[in-house]
């Protein structure tokens, strides 16, 4: 099932697949990010599965956003009296709900990432209970380097998954880290081969099933 | 190793542990600053004035703790209120069950299980890369004026707005005040939507403006 321009929905003996398919390396343009409040709200919220598999089509999970698009979308969604913020984008607010809805769904939400996974896509990557990146992955948020912040939840996920020292660094600085270093610092459980990301996700889904049946 | 040897970058001071005092903050803090390096063991720890620390701490600064020489359980309880921790090469760690729920308390080391179980009661000694490794660090330099460490400072701290920097610690500093008394993700979130939001309309505004010139 294709949703939207930007994403595709199966299901396969009640587990959730979603994949981000959109041009640009997943690039998370606003048509990508209201695709995933559609689908999410309430949409895989409510469905009967048992797991969610979230992955990216292509190389690359999620190249990020597109900054001077997402500037322009908080621009134009934005009231402010001077320097006070009275009300926030919708789409901003809706996206943060659903990052949270996914990080607090109560069946197993498995994350699987390669190539880029940066900035809004590894906020979303961030919000699974277990997350595996592929070797050669590279991961990070860049905004700072943009003048920005993580600003939908994974300034406050990462110092979640990774402490505040680390987070604090990995936020501040804006730089990439590959595979290995993702999962020493926690962001990231485990490192899959590069083309059997679907298929280590299908297994540790199948294991996690397993256990909960047990 | 003394503070004021310590080679100073423009945005970044450097004060040993037992020098928070008001002396010192007066005569290196102006309002260009935006990172204060603070130099711990546990001999300077002992003499922290923790009154002037608490002022540090609401400062709209990042206060990066830099653990040498040998520390116990006074210097972790110090380090535990910055806001990064790097170690210098060399340092020791006399470490207990103690100092792991401290930091654990904290809300430093949210989620995280120690790698490394302390028997109750038992003291272990830790070297400085067995530290990062249990990620009670994010890094370890051999000196402070070594390139590594230059380069790293320049990477996280450099070519960023002193808004930006304020803004980013913010955050950090409501996470650790609210953490205490709540679990909500959604209120959690709210400080980083506010500051994301806040400097994507001054980038915004900066550049109508520069459009109009």
């Amino acid at each position: 099932m294709i949703i939207g321009d930007n994403l595709q929905y199966t299901e396969e003996e009640g587990i959730g697949y979603l994949y981000l398919d959109s041009p640009h390396g997943n690039r998370m343009s606003k048509s990508v990010l209201d695709d995933l409040i559609n689908v999410f709200d309430p949409g895989i919220l409510q469905l009967n599965i048992r797991g969610l598999i979230i992955l990216g089509k292509g190389r690359h999970f999620s190249s990020g956003a597109d900054v001077e698009e997402l500037i322009q979308s908080v621009a134009d969604g934005v009231r402010m009296d001077g320097e006070k913020i009275l009300t926030y984008p919708t789409w901003f607010s809706q996206l943060k709900t659903i990052f949270n809805a996914v990080a607090e769904m109560t069946i197993p939400v498995i994350t699987g990432v390669s190539g880029f996974c940066i900035g809004s896509g590894l906020e979303l990557a961030l919000a699974g209970s277990l997350r595996l990146c592929a070797k050669g992955s590279v991961i990070g948020f860049p905004e700072s380097t943009f003048g920005l912040l993580p600003g939908a939840t994974g300034t406050y996920r990462s110092m979640e998954l990774i402490g505040m020292s680390n987070s604090m660094e990995l936020v501040l600085g804006g730089q990439f880290v590959d595979a290995e270093n993702a999962v020493r610092l926690g962001l990231f459980h485990k490192i899959c081969p590069k083309k059997e990301v679907e298929a280590c996700c299908r297994k540790e889904m199948a294991l996690i099933l397993k256990e909960h049946e047990r | 190793m003394e503070a004021r040897k310590w080679n100073r970058k423009k945005h970044s001071r450097m004060i040993n542990a037992d020098e928070i005092h008001e002396d010192v903050l007066e005569r290196d803090l102006g309002s260009d600053v935006d990172v204060i390096f603070i130099y711990i063991t546990e001999h300077r720890s002992q003499k922290v004035d923790v009154d002037r620390l608490e002022g540090l701490m609401t400062g709209p600064y990042v206060l990066v703790g830099v653990l040498g020489e040998h520390v116990g359980e006074e210097a972790i309880a110090l380090a535990a209120k910055m806001h990064m921790r790097i170690a210098l090469e060399g340092t020791t760690y006399s470490v207990n069950t103690r100092a792991f729920r401290e930091l654990d308390g904290s809300s430093l080391l949210m989620g995280i299980e120690p790698t490394v179980m302390i028997q109750e009661g038992e003291r272990e000694i830790k070297d400085s890369d067995e530290l990062k490794e249990m990620r009670f660090v994010s890094q370890v330099f051999p000196d402070m004026e070594h390139e590594d460490f230059k380069e790293w400072e320049r990477d996280v701290f450099g070519n960023k707005t002193h808004s930006q920097i304020v803004a980013i610690k913010k955050c950090y500093d409501s996470y650790r005040g609210s953490t205490r008394n709540t679990k909500d993700r959604g209120l959690l979130a709210m400080e980083e939507g506010r500051h994301f939001c806040s400097l994507a309309m001054g980038i915004y505004n900066r550049s109508r403006e520069s459009e109009k010139r």
